[in-house]
């Protein structure tokens, strides 16, 4: 089925909007009313048809308009795609891992024809057409994991795998929930994850290390995170933080349900086959607070959840600011009845 | 992000320097006179070859005249001692065992010399002492800021007022700064001594 | 669960007198993953009494996805597997198995890499130095085997490393002095070895003496489980009790009982099928190459596809 891409801006005057159907597919990440830290890793195995879980990789409405947005940060800070010489194995291993599963799971949008080690690659939604020699870096316009991550939604990370312990030796990363590749560049697992409050002393990061270090080949996983975000906006990086950093102070009770915006991550985790190394893909989905309290139950649901956040949790998390103004949007909307739990809007 | 982030892990820790018996030989790097440290080291030198190199006017002085090491390079000013240390690393054979003393700026600059040449860092101990200061990297202009012993400071390259935060990049060798008032211009916290 | 697919052993060649290569490929024609140099499958070899499960270096072309090759040796002390490999096995036959795992892995941020192979540990040997050739990295290798007839890849060697191929041939009275190979080299040099494991150990000795840190010494061997006293085994979660043959892995009656405990190596070295203790009125016989000391007194783990109990009843949370 093909999909209308939106013609919408994720800066400046900030068009951006989700159509029904892509509030009702929202990632929801709050089963429960009280939100706590963990590892919660499940098999990214297929999901519902429609869901944001059914493809390896989701495209959705937002598709055109993202790469776009990418491009204007690659623009302005090319340092935002980093990767270290030792990971061109796994640049290519990333490459052909996105082309054969757009092209499997998105045929009228995607086309790939492999002879060889001679590809033909087609981009029908962002009009590219490329012939290149799979193997040959000198064939493609940027480097393989640059060229197609500036045509895939979402940040990516190659993790290198050596001594026990998993390197972010590589990275696509233009809508980060503020962290900042140029620093953390090269960083091994836990230096990476250092400014998560609460997880290291509960061993989060020490299970999840053991977990991904045994990722196999074709059994690719999938975890959820959130955070928040002011305006529909992706590029929320320290590189650029004097650009987004006021906008948490122009929350008022008037505009609060249009301006604060839930931002989901879908991370998923992929071994790859030639460089044996680990592709962490985060695709982050973006909805207002006012569209998501739509549907009752997450509206409910978000306002127990914040309400309830520890206090260092909201502090990381950067909601410190704005997070009474949410509650009493929220609160107006939550009669306290039993949501049952399921992330499902209705 | 906030001035008051609890601690964070990827800042270094560093234990109480002893020789690694298990090298074959052994380089060990000065770049802060931390007398009873380098004279307990050096009253029991480990077994194989042990060269030194100083990066350090105090300490190349004082070392000069009492210290008998196999090999010894003597180096007033940091820059001049890390070229010394890249001119032996080089050359150097698998066995070799590196030891970095002095502040964060200097150490972490010579571990990434060695990592330069393939040594991983159960090869490398580091231990910080001298001046706490920080070199700081600036995530807005990508510019180094070096010796920052405050809290905030002005970056060298950009000019904004940064919070030096706690998190550490070992291949950088800084900590990550970023503009403290972002949120609210002008609100920024009083200038403290942080890194004597 | 682990993934399997159905390949067909479409090619067997003698390669040496009890050492034959085995070629698999898709039933449909269709392409195979590319895996990285070092990595091992598991086949699921269908044994007379059962399902035998033996983990097989891949040897050759990483990038080859038409066929993956293997190459076994008949042990003398087989368990069958590899007796079922060099007496049973038919060219067109169906097996199942499993995706390639590395447990053997190239470092990459080496500045030069000395590949050792001892007799059929050459196996990942030859996908190392085909990865290392098509990367134009630094790098030499040392083949010791019994006689001649018995340096089975030396062609293919000679091919990606010339004349920075050693062999060592022990009927002429070759042999690798681990010392002089290791001693002088530049930082940043990474050795690797395959073969058997008194050949291991002498290396991983010699290397630390010299002042190698473990993290520039990489080795890989599959250990197999060895045979002992039948015990007993009862699953604390399902309440079911079964029995351990002495000839049989834990790992193995687990399967067998329709308990699928998540796998890799089959061979102690990954960790994948940890399994926690509950109770045991015996002596658990670690022989894994995974826990360490403490996990292994504290008595609360164990390793089923190579550890096992001598005699009693061991509870385990499965």
């Amino acid at each position: 089925m093909a999909i209308a891409f939106h013609d919408e801006t994720f800066r400046d005057d900030y068009t951006y909007r989700n159509s029904d159907e892509a509030v009702r597919r929202f990632p929801f990440p709050f089963g429960q009313d009280e939100y706590m830290y963990s590892v919660n890793i499940e098999p990214h195995a297929g999901g519902k048809p429609g869901s944001v879980y059914e493809h390896t990789f989701d495209i959705d409405e937002h598709y055109v308009s993202e790469c776009r947005d990418r491009a204007i940060t690659l623009e302005r800070d090319p340092g935002r795609c980093e990767s270290l010489p030792h990971m061109i194995d796994a640049e290519w291993d990333v490459l052909e891992l996105i082309m054969t599963s757009l092209a499997r799971d998105y045929p009228d949008h995607f086309r790939l024809r492999q002879d060889g080690s001679h590809w033909h690659w087609t981009n029908l939604p962002l009009g590219i057409e490329q012939s290149f020699v799979f193997g040959d870096a000198a064939t493609l316009p940027y480097p393989p994991f640059e060229y197609i991550t500036r045509q895939t939604q979402g940040d990516f990370v190659i993790l290198d795998q050596r001594d026990g312990d998993l390197w972010a030796d590589s990275g696509m990363i233009t809508q980060q929930a503020d962290w900042s590749l140029a620093f953390d560049v090269g960083m091994s697992f836990k230096e990476w994850h250092g400014p998560v409050p609460r997880a290291h002393e509960i061993g989060v990061f020490d299970r999840a290390l053991k977990y991904l270090l045994m990722l196999q080949l074709g059994k690719p996983v999938r975890r959820l995170n959130w955070t928040m975000t002011i305006n529909p906006r992706l590029d929320t990086a320290p590189e650029t933080y004097p650009e987004w950093g006021q906008d948490r102070a122009s929350v008022t009770p008037e505009n609060v349900g249009k301006k604060v915006h839930l931002r989901v991550e879908m991370q998923t985790l992929f071994r790859l086959p030639r460089s044996n190394g680990v592709l962490f893909s985060i695709r982050a989905y973006l909805a207002s607070v006012g569209d998501l309290a739509r549907y009752p139950r997450w509206g409910k649901r978000l306002h127990r959840v914040l309400r309830d956040l520890p206090e260092d949790l909201a502090e990381y998390k950067g909601l410190v600011r704005y997070k009474p103004m949410v509650l009493e949007y929220l609160s107006r909307m939550d009669d306290g009845a039993l949501v049952e739990i399921g992330t499902h809007p209705e | 992000m906030s001035a008051a982030a609890p601690s964070i892990k990827s800042q270094p820790v560093y234990r109480p320097l002893e020789w690694d018996t298990a090298g074959a030989s052994h380089l060990l790097f000065v770049a802060a006179d931390d007398r009873p440290l380098l004279d307990r080291l050096l009253a029991a030198p480990p077994h194989g070859e042990l060269a030194v190199v100083v990066a350090d006017p105090i300490a190349a002085e004082r070392l000069g005249k009492t210290t008998a090491a196999a090999q010894m390079v003597l180096r007033h000013d940091l820059s001049d001692g890390l070229k010394s240390l890249e001119s032996i690393v080089q050359k150097a054979h698998m066995g070799l065992r590196l030891y970095l003393v002095g502040p964060e700026d200097a150490i972490w600059q010579a571990a990434g010399i060695a990592a330069r040449y393939g040594m991983l860092s159960p090869e490398i101990r580091l231990f910080q002492t001298g001046t706490k200061a920080r070199p700081v990297f600036c995530v807005h202009c990508r510019a180094m800021t070096r010796g920052v012993r405050t809290n905030l400071v002005d970056c060298s390259g950009c000019g904004r007022t940064l919070f030096v935060r706690d998190h550490f990049s070992r291949r950088l060798g800084a900590y990550m700064g970023f503009q403290i008032d972002a949120e609210e211009p002008g609100v920024k916290p009083p200038v403290e001594v942080a890194y004597p | 669960m682990n993934a399997e697919i159905a390949l067909v052993l479409s090619r067997i060649v003698e390669l040496a007198p009890g050492i034959r290569e085995f070629w698999l490929t898709r039933e449909d024609g269709g392409e195979l993953p590319a895996y990285s140099g070092g990595s091992h499958i598991v086949l699921s070899l269908p044994l007379p009494g059962g399902i035998r499960r033996n983990p097989y270096s891949l040897v050759g072309d990483p990038n080859d996805h038409q066929k993956w090759r293997i190459a076994v040796r008949r042990q003398e002390q087989s368990r069958g597997g590899s007796a079922w490999l060099h007496e049973s096995a038919r060219e067109g036959q169906s097996i199942k198995v499993s995706m390639p795992a590395n447990l053997f892995p190239m470092a990459r941020l080496a500045r030069h890499h000395i590949l050792v192979a001892g007799g059929i540990g050459v196996t990942p040997i030859v996908s190392h130095a085909r990865e290392l050739a098509r990367l134009g990295e630094s790098f030499e290798v040392h083949y010791a085997h019994r006689a001649p007839e018995f340096g089975v890849l030396t062609n293919e060697l000679r091919q990606l490393a010339g004349s920075d191929l050693y062999c060592y041939v022990a009927s002429r009275n070759e042999t690798i002095d681990f010392r002089e190979l290791l001693n002088g080299r530049p930082l940043g040099t990474h050795a690797y070895l395959c073969g058997p494991q008194g050949m291991v150990e002498d290396f991983h000795k010699t290397a630390r003496d010299m002042g190698w840190p473990d993290t520039h010494v990489h080795s890989e061997r599959f250990l197999a489980p060895p045979p002992g006293e039948a015990f007993t085994v009862r699953l604390a979660r399902s309440a079911r009790e079964l029995v351990v043959k002495s000839d049989q892995s834990m790992l193995e009656a687990l399967e067998a009982a329709g308990t699928e405990p998540p796998f890799l190596c089959r061979g102690g070295a990954c960790g994948q099928c940890e399994t926690e203790v509950v109770a045991c009125d015996s002596t658990i016989q670690h022989n894994d190459l995974f826990l360490s000391q403490a996990e292994r007194d504290s008595g609360r783990k164990i390793m089923p596809c190579v550890s096992r109990l001598s005699g009693g009843c061991i509870t385990i949370n499965l």
